[in-house]
Protein backbone atom coordinates (compact mmCIF):
# COMPACT_ATOMS: atom_id res chain seq x y z
CA UNK A 1 0.00 0.00 0.00
CA UNK A 2 2.60 2.53 1.07
CA UNK A 3 4.68 1.52 -2.17
CA UNK A 4 1.60 2.25 -4.30
CA UNK A 5 1.39 5.95 -2.79
CA UNK A 6 4.60 6.26 -3.05
CA UNK A 7 4.64 5.23 -6.95
CA UNK A 8 1.73 7.03 -7.48
CA UNK A 9 1.74 9.96 -5.39
CA UNK A 10 2.21 12.72 -8.31
CA UNK A 11 -1.08 11.09 -9.81
CA UNK A 12 -3.12 11.10 -6.73
CA UNK A 13 -1.97 14.57 -5.66
CA UNK A 14 -2.72 15.63 -9.59
CA UNK A 15 -6.43 14.52 -9.27
CA UNK A 16 -7.38 15.56 -6.37
CA UNK A 17 -6.05 19.17 -7.55
CA UNK A 18 -8.11 18.82 -10.32
CA UNK A 19 -11.13 17.46 -8.96
CA UNK A 20 -11.18 20.37 -6.74
CA UNK A 21 -10.29 22.98 -9.20
CA UNK A 22 -13.15 21.57 -11.63
CA UNK A 23 -15.45 21.95 -8.49
CA UNK A 24 -14.58 25.22 -7.79
CA UNK A 25 -14.73 26.35 -11.38
CA UNK A 26 -18.08 24.79 -11.78
CA UNK A 27 -19.43 26.69 -8.34
CA UNK A 28 -18.42 29.81 -9.90
CA UNK A 29 -20.36 29.53 -12.99
CA UNK A 30 -23.15 27.90 -11.56
CA UNK A 31 -23.76 30.32 -8.71
CA UNK A 32 -25.90 33.60 -8.96
CA UNK A 33 -24.79 36.65 -7.04
CA UNK A 34 -27.75 36.54 -4.47
CA UNK A 35 -30.06 38.50 -6.73
CA UNK A 36 -32.34 36.81 -9.03
CA UNK A 37 -33.33 38.13 -12.79
CA UNK A 38 -37.03 37.49 -11.52
CA UNK A 39 -36.14 39.63 -8.34
CA UNK A 40 -34.03 42.46 -10.46
CA UNK A 41 -37.31 42.49 -12.87
CA UNK A 42 -39.70 42.97 -9.92
CA UNK A 43 -37.70 45.69 -8.68
CA UNK A 44 -36.90 47.31 -12.24
CA UNK A 45 -40.85 47.14 -12.47
CA UNK A 46 -41.70 48.36 -9.11
CA UNK A 47 -39.27 51.76 -9.32
CA UNK A 48 -41.57 52.38 -12.83
CA UNK A 49 -44.55 51.96 -11.14
CA UNK A 50 -43.24 54.43 -8.42
CA UNK A 51 -42.05 56.47 -11.48
CA UNK A 52 -45.63 56.72 -12.98
CA UNK A 53 -46.73 57.72 -9.52
CA UNK A 54 -44.07 60.40 -8.57
CA UNK A 55 -45.11 62.01 -12.11
CA UNK A 56 -48.64 61.50 -11.25
CA UNK A 57 -47.60 63.75 -8.06
CA UNK A 58 -46.27 66.53 -9.70
CA UNK A 59 -48.99 67.16 -12.35
CA UNK A 60 -50.99 67.30 -8.79
CA UNK A 61 -49.18 69.69 -7.45
CA UNK A 62 -49.19 71.49 -10.72
CA UNK A 63 -53.05 71.95 -10.32
CA UNK A 64 -52.82 72.43 -6.73
CA UNK A 65 -50.59 75.69 -7.85
CA UNK A 66 -53.02 76.99 -9.86
CA UNK A 67 -55.88 76.43 -8.05
CA UNK A 68 -54.08 78.44 -5.36
CA UNK A 69 -53.30 80.93 -7.76
CA UNK A 70 -56.81 81.18 -8.68
CA UNK A 71 -58.17 81.88 -4.89
CA UNK A 72 -55.47 84.08 -4.58
CA UNK A 73 -57.02 86.54 -7.45
CA UNK A 74 -60.22 85.69 -5.86
CA UNK A 75 -59.06 86.70 -2.09
CA UNK A 76 -57.86 89.80 -4.03
CA UNK A 77 -61.30 90.64 -5.76
CA UNK A 78 -63.19 89.99 -2.30
CA UNK A 79 -60.96 92.34 -0.44
CA UNK A 80 -61.81 94.87 -3.18
CA UNK A 81 -65.29 94.42 -2.78
CA UNK A 82 -64.80 94.90 0.86
CA UNK A 83 -62.95 98.21 0.09
CA UNK A 84 -65.87 98.94 -2.12
CA UNK A 85 -68.38 98.29 0.62
CA UNK A 86 -66.75 100.46 3.17
CA UNK A 87 -66.67 103.31 0.47
CA UNK A 88 -70.29 102.96 -0.20
CA UNK A 89 -71.33 102.66 3.35
CA UNK A 90 -69.00 106.19 4.17
CA UNK A 91 -70.78 107.72 1.39
CA UNK A 92 -74.18 106.90 2.11
CA UNK A 93 -73.50 107.42 6.12
CA UNK A 94 -72.36 111.24 4.68
CA UNK A 95 -75.14 111.51 2.86
CA UNK A 96 -77.48 110.50 5.66
CA UNK A 97 -75.60 113.21 7.82
CA UNK A 98 -76.42 115.70 5.31
CA UNK A 99 -79.73 114.55 4.89
CA UNK A 100 -79.98 114.46 9.18
CA UNK A 101 -78.63 118.21 8.74
CA UNK A 102 -80.84 119.70 5.50
CA UNK A 103 -83.34 121.96 5.95
CA UNK A 104 -86.72 122.13 4.16
CA UNK A 105 -85.24 123.85 1.04
CA UNK A 106 -82.78 121.36 0.39
CA UNK A 107 -84.55 118.53 1.23
CA UNK A 108 -86.93 119.62 -1.33
CA UNK A 109 -83.74 119.67 -3.65
CA UNK A 110 -83.52 116.56 -2.80
CA UNK A 111 -86.47 115.30 -4.25
CA UNK A 112 -86.32 117.45 -7.31
CA UNK A 113 -82.84 116.11 -8.33
CA UNK A 114 -83.91 112.35 -7.37
CA UNK A 115 -87.35 112.41 -9.23
CA UNK A 116 -86.67 115.35 -12.09
CA UNK A 117 -89.76 116.84 -11.40
CA UNK B 1 -136.84 126.91 -21.81
CA UNK B 2 -136.12 127.56 -18.40
CA UNK B 3 -135.99 123.82 -17.60
CA UNK B 4 -133.09 123.33 -20.02
CA UNK B 5 -131.49 125.72 -18.55
CA UNK B 6 -131.57 124.55 -15.19
CA UNK B 7 -130.46 121.04 -16.43
CA UNK B 8 -127.61 122.14 -18.29
CA UNK B 9 -126.54 124.83 -15.30
CA UNK B 10 -126.97 121.79 -12.93
CA UNK B 11 -124.81 119.04 -14.92
CA UNK B 12 -121.94 122.52 -15.56
CA UNK B 13 -121.72 123.32 -11.70
CA UNK B 14 -122.01 119.16 -11.05
CA UNK B 15 -118.97 119.06 -13.53
CA UNK B 16 -116.84 121.77 -11.96
CA UNK B 17 -117.40 120.06 -8.23
CA UNK B 18 -116.17 117.03 -9.66
CA UNK B 19 -112.86 117.86 -10.83
CA UNK B 20 -111.62 120.37 -7.93
CA UNK B 21 -110.74 117.03 -5.97
CA UNK B 22 -108.63 115.78 -8.59
CA UNK B 23 -106.76 118.94 -9.33
CA UNK B 24 -105.82 118.63 -5.63
CA UNK B 25 -104.90 115.06 -5.54
CA UNK B 26 -102.06 115.83 -8.11
CA UNK B 27 -99.81 117.38 -5.60
CA UNK B 28 -98.93 115.73 -2.28
CA UNK B 29 -97.74 117.91 0.67
CA UNK B 30 -96.27 116.58 3.95
CA UNK B 31 -94.88 118.16 7.49
CA UNK B 32 -91.03 118.78 6.51
CA UNK B 33 -89.95 116.16 9.30
CA UNK B 34 -91.60 113.13 6.97
CA UNK B 35 -89.88 113.99 3.67
CA UNK B 36 -86.33 114.15 5.67
CA UNK B 37 -87.37 110.75 7.35
CA UNK B 38 -88.69 109.77 3.61
CA UNK B 39 -85.13 111.28 2.29
CA UNK B 40 -83.48 109.51 5.01
CA UNK B 41 -85.27 105.84 4.27
CA UNK B 42 -84.87 106.65 0.49
CA UNK B 43 -80.89 107.01 0.67
CA UNK B 44 -80.35 103.79 3.35
CA UNK B 45 -82.45 102.12 0.82
CA UNK B 46 -79.50 103.07 -1.97
CA UNK B 47 -77.00 102.27 0.64
CA UNK B 48 -78.34 98.60 1.28
CA UNK B 49 -78.45 98.41 -2.76
CA UNK B 50 -75.35 99.21 -3.33
CA UNK B 51 -73.98 96.73 -0.58
CA UNK B 52 -76.68 94.03 -2.19
CA UNK B 53 -74.94 94.11 -4.98
CA UNK B 54 -71.78 94.12 -3.73
CA UNK B 55 -72.64 91.44 -1.23
CA UNK B 56 -74.03 89.45 -4.42
CA UNK B 57 -70.86 89.85 -6.03
CA UNK B 58 -68.87 88.60 -2.73
CA UNK B 59 -70.92 85.53 -2.29
CA UNK B 60 -70.22 84.75 -6.16
CA UNK B 61 -66.36 84.78 -5.49
CA UNK B 62 -66.45 83.23 -2.14
CA UNK B 63 -68.89 80.40 -4.05
CA UNK B 64 -65.99 79.85 -6.84
CA UNK B 65 -63.03 79.66 -3.75
CA UNK B 66 -65.31 77.10 -2.16
CA UNK B 67 -65.13 74.93 -5.46
CA UNK B 68 -61.26 75.64 -6.14
CA UNK B 69 -60.87 74.85 -2.70
CA UNK B 70 -63.10 71.50 -2.85
CA UNK B 71 -60.79 70.27 -5.77
CA UNK B 72 -57.69 71.34 -4.02
CA UNK B 73 -58.76 69.06 -1.43
CA UNK B 74 -59.94 66.06 -3.88
CA UNK B 75 -55.89 66.72 -5.39
CA UNK B 76 -54.76 66.14 -2.14
CA UNK B 77 -56.58 63.32 -1.29
CA UNK B 78 -55.77 61.74 -4.62
CA UNK B 79 -52.04 63.14 -3.89
CA UNK B 80 -52.10 61.13 -0.51
CA UNK B 81 -53.41 57.68 -2.22
CA UNK B 82 -50.48 58.19 -4.12
CA UNK B 83 -48.16 58.19 -1.55
CA UNK B 84 -49.60 55.82 0.29
CA UNK B 85 -48.78 53.29 -2.61
CA UNK B 86 -45.27 54.90 -3.57
CA UNK B 87 -44.99 53.89 0.14
CA UNK B 88 -46.30 50.67 0.02
CA UNK B 89 -44.41 49.83 -3.76
CA UNK B 90 -41.22 51.06 -1.38
CA UNK B 91 -41.37 48.90 0.99
CA UNK B 92 -42.21 45.64 -1.50
CA UNK B 93 -39.15 47.01 -2.79
CA UNK B 94 -37.03 46.77 0.41
CA UNK B 95 -39.04 43.36 1.33
CA UNK B 96 -37.35 42.67 -2.15
CA UNK B 97 -34.02 43.96 -1.08
CA UNK B 98 -34.10 42.53 2.13
CA UNK B 99 -34.11 38.73 1.52
CA UNK B 100 -31.51 39.47 -1.25
CA UNK B 101 -29.49 40.65 1.48
CA UNK B 102 -30.67 37.66 4.01
CA UNK B 103 -29.63 35.34 0.98
CA UNK B 104 -25.88 37.37 0.12
CA UNK B 105 -25.34 36.89 3.79
CA UNK B 106 -25.91 33.49 3.91
CA UNK B 107 -23.67 32.78 0.77
CA UNK B 108 -20.73 35.08 2.67
CA UNK B 109 -20.86 32.85 5.62
CA UNK B 110 -20.98 29.64 3.44
CA UNK B 111 -17.83 31.22 1.31
CA UNK B 112 -16.34 31.88 4.81
CA UNK B 113 -16.62 28.55 5.65
CA UNK B 114 -15.62 27.14 2.00
CA UNK B 115 -12.33 29.34 2.31
CA UNK B 116 -11.48 28.29 5.78
CA UNK B 117 -12.11 24.38 4.52
CA UNK B 118 -9.40 25.59 1.04
CA UNK B 119 -6.91 26.92 3.71
CA UNK B 120 -7.17 23.87 5.62
CA UNK B 121 -6.85 21.61 2.38
CA UNK B 122 -4.32 24.17 1.01
CA UNK B 123 -2.22 23.44 3.91
CA UNK B 124 -2.61 19.33 4.02
CA UNK B 125 -1.44 19.34 0.49
CA UNK B 126 1.37 21.94 0.72
CA UNK B 127 2.17 19.77 3.89
CA UNK B 128 2.08 16.28 1.97
CA UNK B 129 3.85 17.87 -1.17
CA UNK B 130 6.21 19.36 1.09
CA UNK B 131 6.78 16.06 2.87
CA UNK B 132 7.25 13.83 -0.41
CA UNK B 133 9.62 16.41 -1.91
CA UNK B 134 11.72 15.80 1.38
CA UNK B 135 11.40 12.42 1.89
CA UNK B 136 12.35 11.95 -1.81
Amino acid sequence: MKTFFDNNFKYIITIIISIWLIFNVVDMFTRTNGMSANDKERIEKLNEEIGVLIEGQKKLDQSINSYKEEINKIDSNISKIKVKKEVVNNFYGQKQKEIKDANTKQIDSMFRSRYNY
Amino acid sequence: MKKILFITSLVLSSLSFAQKPMSVAEEICMPADVAKKVMMDLSRLDSTTAVLQLEKSENQELKRKIVLQNNIIVALEQKNDMSQQIINKTNEKFQIVDNINKDLTTEVKRLKRKNTIIEIVSGVLISGLTYGLLTK
